[in-house]
């Protein structure tokens, strides 16, 4: 079946372009609203951060995520041409040089592993800078273009924010701030899918091998399936010793459901040869909900109800 | 629900899911045209998550035995 055209998101696209808007859109804010929640909610998993740590992982994640987020645009510039949702970016649009782009995006970066080491801590800069470092060189540059894996390996760049946030409390990397990496890196694979799925035309022209692409559709969206059923044993872990109580577990298990019955859904609707594609946008749109919702779920279960 | 159920539970779910992983990675790439040297590739970096996945069950396991020892004993509850 061949994805409908539903609507899908395309980058920040001002309606008046400004060099602020298009400073700010380089950064991709929306993708880093969800990396600031599964950043600062494992602070308050971890301990009580006063609220300067809090300000400063804060300040230094988003510039982090941002200045990654900017080089990868630079890097993809000859591919976001190709692609309707990307080619309103500053760069294949013309509004920006190349070269602007990439100064922007390794002087935040830089900004922030000076930020992060000095007002927080040096492992937290460390994993932060790591963090960078894979999401530019292992995913845009290496994986992306050269495996339909890409985005399971290259989760981890996106894995790392719970990482740099429990280390800024606790100046350590634990087993339950593994455990919070590890959801997020099964996350990436549905959740990724699900969008991947219904833009396999754009990724075919610009000839990124996403998985729909190369191992087709039915593939794809089984393992989108058994990734969310692995996603749902995996949350429910870090319970068995001690990290979380009761109402994380009952939220694990509500949202991971509901995950789960999108995504059996949208299976069941292809394999029947019925549309699939709004219940796809709907299991794009929901695991968004799902990540945010679970690690607030986390804080609000150890912050309030252990202790 | 007792933690050593939970953890058999959560266990199974997450062994369930990654071998039909495991199993659907492989079919596919048996099914593509890739030379013998990029399917050899495609196979490490699928064997890589089960890597690490399987070395974090294992800690988990003894993490989870230590808990419940701790809680049949009364003392503290272990949080990391």
């Amino acid at each position: 079946m061949t994805p409908s055209a539903v609507a899908a998101p395309t980058d920040a696209t001002p309606d008046e372009p400004s060099l602020a808007r298009d400073l700010i859109a380089l950064t991709k804010p929306r993708i880093i609203s969800l990396l600031l929640v599964t950043t600062l909610a494992p602070m308050f998993v971890a301990g009580t951060p006063s609220w300067a740590t809090v300000l400063w992982t804060g300040i230094g994640g988003y510039l982090m995520a941002g200045g990654a987020n900017a080089v990868n645009m630079y890097l993809d510039r000859d591919i976001d041409t190709l692609m309707a949702r990307t080619k309103l970016r500053p760069i294949p649009s013309g509004r920006m040089t190349a070269r602007a782009v990439l100064a922007f995006g390794v002087a935040i970066a830089t900004a922030a592993t000076w930020i992060l080491g000095h007002f927080v801590n040096v492992l937290t800069a460390a994993l932060a800078l790591a963090g960078f470092y894979f999401y530019v060189f292992v995913y845009t540059r290496w994986l992306k273009r050269t495996t339909p894996q890409n985005i399971v390996l290259g989760g981890a760049a996106g894995a790392f924010p719970p990482l740099v946030g429990w280390a800024a409390v606790t100046g350590r990397v634990e087993l339950a701030s593994i455990y919070l990496f590890l959801i997020i890196f099964y996350w990436t694979p549905p959740h990724f899918w699900a969008l991947a799925l219904l833009k396999q035309r754009d990724y075919g022209r610009a000839g990124v091998p996403m998985a729909p692409n190369i191992w087709g559709e039915q593939e794809t969206i089984d393992q989108m399936l058994w990734y969310t059923v692995l996603l749902l044993g995996l949350s429910l872990l870090p319970v068995t010793f001690g990290v979380f109580g009761l109402v994380y577990q009952v939220s694990t298990l509500i949202l991971g459901t509901l995950l789960l019955w999108g995504v059996w859904r949208v299976r069941a609707r292809a394999a029947a040869g019925v549309e699939w594609t709004a219940v796809a946008w709907w299991v794009y749109k929901y695991s968004l909900l799902y990540l945010a919702l679970l690690f607030v779920a986390m804080a609000v279960d150890r912050h309030f109800f252990i202790t | 629900m007792h933690i050593s159920v939970l953890f058999w539970i959560a266990t199974a779910l997450v062994i369930v899911g990654q071998v039909m992983i495991l199993r659907s990675t492989v079919r596919a790439i048996r099914g593509s045209p890739s030379a013998s040297a990029r399917r050899a590739i495609e196979w490490a970096y699928a064997v890589v998550p089960v890597i690490v996945l399987a070395v974090v069950l294992v800690s988990t396991w003894h993490a989870s035995r230590d808990r419940a020892a701790q809680v049949q004993q009364g003392a503290a509850v272990y949080l990391p």
